[in-house]
């Protein structure tokens, strides 16, 4: 008896240690989101002048290659600006130059559709941002509002390419 | 000194309303990437038990006001469970329960198109990955191979809705 309650304790000794080093094998550190745009320069300009996010430095990069992991058309002319958020997440604008590079259709207006991705962003001063969003043209979706539980305010637009964005301000607790 | 004294007054003249007019501080920090999906758990079990993103706390029957600006279709029942990965940074995975909600038609295998959005990540152990991936019947659509720059090991492939995800594990530089 005592021989198997050994024996146990180091089996599940054994897959604990196991299973210590395959959750150590593997991790994902999310770097940075990536935008394949027509327009890089407008794209830019959105994120610093609506978001305040900083520019960094831009890239000519070498044409895609053919099977190319991006999956870009072979000998898409490529330009790649860093942008970076107050918080220091990374975003990068691709700009693609191929004429048989299409776009993703996304449905209209405020809709939305399964398979999409949204940007939150906690913000400071959503009026702001909102004011500046509706002097440079954007399509703002809806609000500053209070949220449903009231306890930000919030605010939906999209990017030049379309990407739906959602900004909160939290307001002050009540005392 | 007269004109030393206009030059001053006229150049703080310059600078003043200049300085008086910079948009008054509107920043955002990005917070989550926040994902659309129709099967929720499946998503959930591609991020945790591929990439190793740890499962926060699910929040279930979600019913939005119908003219919430998210886009859901009236009888959208919503989910949501948060992944965090290695560093921190959030994908909000939001299950929508709906006969009406469209799905993103991205273009097939790898191809890519304007106005998508990849997520990146460095990772560690990327040959686990990739082996975890092909276990649980994901879309690689690269194994991990030598980056163009030569510094990391890279890989392509989709999570379960099709997003598309770059992994890069960087290489030791030779000594």
């Amino acid at each position: 008896m005592r021989k198997l309650t050994l024996a146990v304790l180091v089996a599940v000794a054994g897959l604990a240690a196991g299973a210590t080093a395959q959750d150590q094998a593997v991790s994902s550190t999310y770097l940075r989101t990536a935008i394949f745009v027509a327009d890089r320069a407008a794209t830019v300009k959105f994120f610093r002048e609506v978001m305040g996010y900083e520019e960094l430095t831009t890239n000519d990069l070498a044409p895609a290659e053919a099977g190319n992991g991006l999956g870009l058309p072979a000998g898409a002319k490529r330009t790649l600006t860093g942008m970076k958020s107050k918080d220091g997440a990374g975003l990068s604008i691709m700009g693609v130059d191929h004429p048989d590079f299409k776009p993703l259709a996304r449905p209209g207006q405020a809709g939305n559709a399964g398979g999409d991705v949204m940007f939150v962003h906690q913000v400071k001063n959503i009026a702001e941002i909102h004011r500046r969003a509706v002097a440079g043209g954007y399509e703002v979706l809806w609000g500053p509002k209070p949220s449903n539980t009231g306890r930000s305010m919030q605010m939906f637009l999209r990017d030049p390419n379309g990407v739906r964005l959602e900004l909160f301000e939290m307001l002050p607790e009540k005392k | 000194m007269t004109r030393i004294a206009i030059l001053l007054a006229f150049a703080i003249g310059l600078t003043a309303p200049s300085a008086a007019a910079e948009p008054a501080a509107g920043v955002a920090t990005l917070q989550r990437a926040a994902i659309m999906v129709k099967n929720r758990p499946a998503t959930v079990k591609f991020y945790r038990e591929v990439l190793g993103y740890t499962e926060e706390p699910t929040s279930t029957d979600i019913r939005l006001p119908t003219d919430h600006p998210l886009g859901m279709p009236p009888d959208a029942v919503l989910s949501m469970t948060y992944m965090k990965s290695l560093d921190g940074a959030f994908v909000a995975v939001m299950g929508v329960d709906s006969k009406e909600m469209g799905t993103v038609t991205r273009p097939t295998g790898n191809a890519n198109a304007y106005n998508d959005v990849m997520l990146v990540h460095v990772v560690t152990g990327i040959e686990a990955i990739h082996a975890r991936a092909v276990a649980g019947g994901y879309t690689v659509l690269s194994p991990p191979i030598l980056s163009r720059s030569g510094r990391a090991k890279q890989m392509f492939l989709r999570d379960p809705n099709g997003i598309k995800i770059e992994l890069n594990e960087m290489i030791e530089p030779k000594k």
